[in-house]
């Protein structure tokens, strides 16, 4: 006999509601909410980035075609801050990905009080507001005074304190972990819940087989873990191409453009130079490249 | 000053004689920070730097500008990165972030308003006497010129050209200016500032107004102030030049190529 229902691994079925043209109609709320929230600030961005409009040059918005996209294809600064976002973004995600799916490995067979704290611990991390974790980095890392410099220089590591947020070279290593900090614990939680969905008669059959762990994590954990990694990803790829506070709070974009980013470049265009249509170019640019992250997602998850 | 065998009572004049002195501190008290400045990328901080700059000469932006590549800029670019690499400066510290560190002594010389006063003895709680008795406040350095520059940094009032309630506008900002009430309740109580007066409207504010450090600032600073490029452009101007001077102060770039970086973006506004 076959049990279907919630406990026997299917979805119960959903009783196929009548069709009632007027039903559809019942989306138009929800359709006028977002043609506001989402569709008139994107149309307007559009319209924007096609002008020159600077808020504080007490001049009309003058319709220049072209012109702003043609100036930001030849502007070095939007060219480092596309490169310094892949470099954040592409960094970050792909670093904590595998730190968290180290720790998730490690922590899979660990139980017992003493280890779930361990977890705890490890997640704690993820719970720190991203501004807090700017803040508590941006002091460790100070030149003067620096809990890192202190314990490097008391170690006998370093003779001279470091300027890892005022070097060029060091400012972008130096804030992308303490975003690699913030974000593996993400990667963590998520692939420790898929480790342990993977069915015991799998886990069991290669043991009988006598695979080595190597091989098992490389051939029977992660085929498993594939769908799980690629959703959470290109997830965190979205939200770090968007991240602002965490950059902002440590360096603000320097030093020079050493950490400016997308979005960094985008909020200085703005709203300290008010140069509303340049800065609406570069929006655009933006959402497109976004979009195309957003579209893969969709992708992956219609295919999972 | 002190301790580094210098004489408080006699201040470095010029940027040579500054140079000498914070080797001094640095050398007997290396967990001073020898000058407080603010290299931080933002307007504030283009205006904080716009004194230095004109000590050397540079005209980067503003009416009258002579670029950022003139050798005056280059000069100022090649000053600043001196001061980081001898450890004289501590970069990427915003203003606000050197006055506990002064309140602690950590800091010897620093740039900064008549506010400063209030924020040190609020972090030390330290007497009027004693305040007066170890801080003092004099003009900036002079540099090749001679001359001594600062800049007004306090917070000011502005009426719109279009303004259509120009009478009112123009009464409110004399009121806030010159009314004994505003000026001890707003601008000497609450906001620590100098009002924009040459005299006090009345004895009690005279008295008031009749510290040492109010006293050297009307006397020794105010007369050595020198217009900001402020504008519809100044924003854009400070963030390209600022990010120049941070790219001087951290990195090892030739200082004619940052020059040149700085030139380029503002050519690009």
């Amino acid at each position: 006999m076959t049990t279907v229902g919630a406990t026997g691994g299917q979805a119960p079925v959903r009783r196929k509601a009548g069709r009632a043209p007027w039903l559809d109609w019942m989306v138009l709320p929800t359709l006028a909410v977002l043609a506001v929230v989402v569709g008139y600030p994107v149309v307007y961005t559009l319209l924007l980035s096609v002008q020159d409009y600077n808020l504080v040059d007490f001049q009309p918005a003058r319709y220049v075609g072209s012109e702003n996209y043609q100036s930001l294809f030849s502007d070095p600064i939007f060219w480092q801050s596309l490169r310094n976002t892949a470099v954040y973004t592409f960094g970050s995600v792909g670093i904590s990905v595998l730190i968290g799916l180290a720790l998730a490995l490690l922590m899979e067979n660990l139980g017992g009080a003493r280890f779930r704290a361990v977890r705890a611990l490890l997640l704690l991390p993820w719970a720190v507001p991203f501004v807090v974790v700017a803040f508590l980095f941006r002091y460790m890392y100070l030149q003067n005074g620096g809990i890192i410099n202190e314990m490097l220089l008391w170690a006998g590591l370093i003779s001279q304190p470091v300027p890892w947020l005022n070097d060029a070279w060091l400012a972008m290593p130096a804030v992308m972990v303490a975003n690699i900090w913030a974000m593996a614990p993400f990667f963590f939680l998520l692939l420790s819940a898929a480790l342990s969905g993977i069915p015991n008669e799998v886990i069991e059959s290669a043991r009988v087989d006598r695979a080595r762990t190597w091989s098992m994590i490389w051939h029977i954990k992660l085929p498993f873990l594939r769908n799980p990694l690629l959703v959470s990803s290109l997830l965190m790829i979205i939200a770090n191409f968007n991240d602002f506070a965490k950059i902002w709070a440590m360096t603000q974009g320097g030093p020079g453009f050493s950490t400016t980013t997308l979005v960094i470049y985008v909020y200085r265009l703005a709203f300290e130079n008010f140069e509303f249509g340049y800065a609406s170019a570069t929006g655009v640019v933006w959402l497109v490249l976004l979009f195309v992250f957003a579209l893969a997602y969709l992708r992956t998850l219609r295919m999972e | 000053m002190e301790k580094a065998g210098l004489d408080p009572q006699n201040p470095p004049k010029t940027i040579d004689e500054l140079m000498a002195a914070m080797a001094k501190i640095k050398e007997t008290q290396p967990d001073v920070i020898p000058l407080g400045l603010d290299t931080t990328n933002r307007a504030f901080s283009m205006s904080s730097n716009w004194p230095w700059m004109r000590t050397f000469g540079a005209l980067p932006a503003g009416e009258g500008a002579t670029g950022a590549e003139s050798p005056e800029m280059k000069a100022y670019l090649q000053w600043m990165r001196d001061l980081a690499q001898k450890g004289y400066i501590d970069p990427g510290r915003k203003i606000g972030e050197f006055r506990p560190l002064a309140a602690q002594d950590k800091v010897a010389f620093h740039w900064d308003q008549v506010l400063l006063q209030g924020v040190i003895q609020s972090t030390n709680s330290m007497p009027d006497e004693d305040f007066y008795d170890r801080w003092g406040v004099t003009a900036m350095p002079a540099g090749p010129s001679g001359k001594s520059y600062s800049f007004e940094g306090g917070h000011q009032l502005v009426m719109f050209a279009d303004s259509e309630k120009k009478e009112a506008a123009w009464a409110f900002m004399q009121y806030l200016a010159t009314s004994p009430d505003a000026i001890a309740n707003y601008t000497i109580s609450y906001n620590s500032s100098l009002p924009p007066l040459a005299k006090a409207p009345n004895e009690e504010l005279a008295s008031q107004l009749d510290t040492p450090i109010f006293n050297a600032f009307s006397e020794t600073v105010i007369p050595t102030l020198t217009p900001q490029p402020y504008g519809p452009a100044f924003a854009a101007a400070a963030t390209a030049v600022m990010a120049g001077v941070q790219e001087a102060v951290t990195g090892n770039q030739p200082i004619d190529q940052i020059a040149a970086s700085i030139q380029q973006r503002l050519d690009r506004q």
